[in-house]
């Protein structure tokens, strides 16, 4: 009974360190320029006002940023997918020379640092005229997102019976209609965290993002790039505003975590 | 409905040989077993069948068509796969309705007719609206037989339909099957490792061994006069027992301590093959194989004993009121025709 | 049935094109623009400028000390938050969510949240007052207090991203069978014999995942350590960006590039030295 008093003591502790500071930040951003220098503080807001939320938003570019960051992030969760999703299902149906070199390939692009992709394509992209575009951003962070996209899509469709798709073929299907009557219904749950977890991934990229843009910033580049300017409650509010869509998107896919990190890192 | 022939397949994995030469031909309205233990090949055959597996050489008939180069959807077969294979997002009516609504077979209302009679076949027509995943294993079983027969395919494709299925209920449906698929008369290819299963339900079973097909015959063919060792010793349990014959004189051979009338034109050793039931106990004096009891199994409808033989073990089924106890001699006498011969080099029967 | 062969290949040549157009070209790239000088011929003039810089030691020295500050704290913390979570009987799931929260928030906004708790006017320095333990607002990000931004570095990444070792451990755990635990049970094993002779040999596997991942990441780490202390704690992939961005020097940054690939390498190859995992014994 003692013991697991404890462990649950622990559990609510680990608990805390995890929300606690989530929490300041969300009363520092709520609280108004007062708040930020209020001292001593106190724990819970003392008052609340969207002043500092008004602020962040009134800012230049802030608008601009977060457009930018949106539409950057649903082209990666889209390319990615479409890309990955066709190798994971051949990565998990079929047995072909070159399988292996291929999913080496792919675990290879996880160990490489961003700096090494982002600066070299900097040039490139200037060259054909795509640098400083949403587009610029989200072709690198699909390269990001990609294998996982492959891994995760490819454990997914192992998780469908193969025997499921056989029967199907043997009651009168192509291979196509096989995979859109059976094979998709039944992984289009997983797809879909996956194609959040692709968002999230390049809702939260920093470098590549400010190296590959400079009016056409993404959230992430734009408070980045104005740190040294910017006052303490607007990066509160700033950092507020990055963390609320993340936090949806990870309780959204929370059941496939396991999938996505256990499995994909296999 | 309609014939199937097979000719001179050959399957390869890497390596390993799945198939050597196999050939068979199954009539209309047949229903075969084919039987082995695992790796045999049986599966590969049935898949290659099917059109799930592509085979090295060879050809596939079904009726008058030759259907090796077809995708399984054109075959005009249907399939009842080990793990059932029914679609877990679609309820049962659909899942039946399936191959029907993808092949076009007919109106909606039409469908509808024929889902309703395969349900009804298959006892499963009170749980049309549920989805698979709320069904027992049995009923799913059900809903993967309907969903086969309701295409009317002209043969019907089974890989071990049964073995998931707990023991009782594997006698239950085992039987049920049997009435369902009889009164179908669909060409019908079954593969099981169960050799009890294939015996009640065939018309002729093919046992396979090491990727060929060593007999193909009836369930009591089989079991009186197997082909080949391996036959015997898969059939029946327990067993056919063999025994080290010797030629004493052209047609006669010793076996322990008795002679018997062989094969004429044989060679010097051969093996003598008798099933446990047709050895009989004999009164004291006589010639006969006498063994000490190792072991007695009774089991209520008749009695089971072990016994040791010149170093080899010798199974034998008697009358359950048999006064047999551990260390005691017992002596027993094969049954005449029941005298089965092997050649111990080729493993096969010689026939006397 | 040759179409039937094909297949899989038209299924991998999309995102095939794709990585090798934005994943080997730019690596080769980066080599080529590392190891040429402006005239264009092979040179090491630009590792030699990085060298030279004021900030190179320091930068190659504070990521070493964070990768081998941070790493071996994150993986006893998710070890331990792993166990903890088998010993817990009710709400897991609960637990489970909130311990990886972090995993969704990018080390930019990371780097933010610490900061509202350590700036001058912060919730650290007012909790230090509460106590006692300090009189008035203490300056903690400064290049003064360089100990304490490298402090303040660690607990940010170890807030951040001990998750996603917990998770790939979690995961790992899930595949042991508890038939294993009961058995060593019966045979009289102690709750940290269980854990020494079962639940490590067997985690084995996602121990040298979770670590050579986290290990490339940390060489990578970049927002937290610019949003809690600029440059005054200079880091591999800072100096890159500075070079790129506040310099415009290609050549400088991308030998920054290759020599934090150089150092990922480097660390998973040892992993995988001396983190051996033999096939035969993961039946």
């Amino acid at each position: 009974m003692r013991t697991r008093l404890l462990y649950a003591t622990l559990a609510v502790i680990a608990s805390i360190w995890v929300l606690v500071p989530i929490y300041l930040l969300a009363v520092s951003a709520f609280g108004g320029p007062e708040t930020i220098n209020a001292w001593p503080k106190s724990l819970l807001p003392e008052r609340v006002s969207t002043e500092t939320l008004a602020f962040f938003f009134g800012v230049r570019g802030v608008w601009n940023a977060i457009l930018n960051s949106i539409l950057v992030a649903a082209l990666t969760m889209v390319m990615s997918i479409l890309l990955g999703a066709p190798a994971g299902y051949a990565l998990a149906r079929f047995v072909f020379p070159g399988k292996d070199g291929y999913r080496l390939l792919v675990l290879l692009t996880r160990a490489f640092p961003i700096a090494i992709l982002a600066l070299p394509l900097t040039v490139r992209f200037i060259e054909i005229g795509i640098y400083d575009t949403p587009l610029a951003v989200a072709l690198v962070h699909t390269a990001l997102a990609l294998p996982f996209a492959i891994l995760v899509s490819s454990s997914l469709f192992m998780g469908v019976p193969k025997e499921l798709e056989e029967a199907a073929w043997t009651l009168g299907c192509t291979r196509f209609q096989a995979f859109r009557k059976v094979v998709w219904p039944l992984a289009r749950p997983g797809i879909a965290a996956t194609m959040i977890f692709a968002f999230v991934v390049s809702w939260n990229e920093v470098f590549a993002a400010s190296v590959l843009t400079l009016r056409e910033r993404t959230l992430t580049a734009f408070l980045l790039t104005s740190l040294n300017e910017s006052p303490l409650h607007f990066r509160f509010a700033g950092g507020l505003f990055l963390i609320v869509p993340a936090l949806i998107f990870i309780f959204a896919v929370r059941r496939y975590l396991f999938s996505m990190w256990g499995i994909a890192n296999r | 409905m309609a014939r199937i022939l097979v000719r001179d397949i050959k399957k390869t994995f890497g390596k390993f040989v799945a198939l050597k030469s196999v050939s068979m031909e199954v009539a209309d309205g047949e229903f075969t077993v084919l039987l082995g233990p695992s790796g045999c090949g049986k599966t590969t055959l049935l898949r290659i069948i099917a059109g799930l597996e592509t085979a090295d050489r060879g050809e596939v008939w079904i009726g008058e068509r030759r259907i090796d180069r077809l995708p399984p959807r054109a075959r005009n077969i249907a399939m009842v796969f080990q793990n059932y294979a029914v679609f877990p997002h679609m309820t049962v009516f659909d899942n039946i309705a399936f191959g029907l609504r993808m092949q076009k077979r007919g109106s909606e209302e039409e469908i509808r007719r024929t889902v309703e009679w395969a349900a009804e076949l298959v006892h499963i027509e009170s749980q049309l609206e549920k989805y698979t995943g709320q069904l027992s294993g049995g009923q799913r079983q059900r809903v993967a037989v309907a969903r086969a027969l309701a295409v009317r395919p002209q043969v019907l494709l089974m890989d071990e339909p049964l073995s998931n299925l707990d023991a009782l209920l594997r006698l239950e449906m085992r039987a049920e099957l049997k009435t369902i698929l009889r009164e179908c008369a669909t060409t019908t290819i079954y593969v099981t490792h169960d050799q009890v299963e294939a015996m009640s339900l065939a018309d002729r079973i093919a046992i396979m061994h090491g990727g060929e097909i060593e007999q193909y015959d009836t369930p009591l063919e089989i079991y009186r006069n197997p082909a080949t060792l391996f036959c015997g010793g898969f059939i029946g349990s327990p067993p056919m027992n063999f025994l080290e014959a010797e030629r004493v004189a052209p047609g006669r051979y010793r076996v322990g301590g008795l002679e018997l009338e062989g094969p004429r034109d044989a060679g010097p050793k051969l093996l003598l093959g008798i099933r446990p039931e047709d050895l009989e106990p004999v009164a004291d004096g006589g010639a006969a194989l006498a063994g000490s009891v190792l072991v007695v199994e009774p089991l209520g409808s008749h009695l089971l004993a072990t016994l040791r033989l010149d170093g080899r073990l010798l199974r034998f089924a008697g009358d359950a009121d048999l006064p047999l106890h551990p260390g005691e001699t017992l002596r027993l006498r094969p049954r005449a025709d029941r005298l089965r011969w092997f050649d111990p080099e080729s493993e096969r029967a010689v026939r006397s | 049935m040759t179409s039937e062969r094909a297949l899989p290949y038209l299924l991998l040549a999309p995102s095939l094109l794709f990585l090798a157009l934005l994943f080997l070209w730019p690596l080769g790239e980066a080599f080529l623009v590392a190891f040429s000088d402006p005239g264009g011929g092979w040179s090491l003039a630009n590792f030699r400028e990085m060298a030279d810089d004021l900030n190179f030691a320091d930068a190659l020295t504070n990521t070493l000390l964070l990768v081998v500050v941070v790493v071996p704290l994150q993986l006893a913390l998710a070890l331990g938050l792993g166990v903890l979570l088998g010993c817990i009987d009710r709400g897991r799931d609960t637990f489970l969510y909130i311990w990886t929260i972090p995993l969704g928030i990018s080390d930019l906004a990371a780097g933010i949240v610490w900061l509202a708790m350590l700036s001058e006017r912060g919730y650290l320095n007012s909790l230090l007052e509460a106590l006692g333990l300090v009189d008035g607002p203490v300056l903690w990000l400064s290049y003064e207090t360089p100990v304490a931004l490298f402090v303040a570095v660690v607990v940010a990444e170890v807030w951040r991203a001990t998750a996603i070792v917990l998770v790939i451990l979690v995961a790992g755990m899930q595949l042991v069978p508890k038939e294993y635990y009961e058995a060593a049970e019966v045979f009289g094993a102690s709750a940290f014999q269980r854990f020494r002779r079962i639940t490590l040999p067997l985690l084995k596997p996602s121990i040298q995942t979770a670590l050579i991942l986290r290990t490339i990441l940390a060489f990578e780490v970049f927002a937290v350590v610019v949003v809690l202390g600029g440059r005054d704690l200079p880091v591999l992939a800072g100096e890159a960006f500075a070079w790129q961005y506040d310099y415009q020097n290609a050549g400088v940054a991308s030998a920054y590039a290759v020599l934090i690939l150089t150092v990922s390498l480097a660390a998973t190859w040892l992993y995988l030295r001396l983190l051996r995992v033999r096939e035969e014994s993961l039946a």
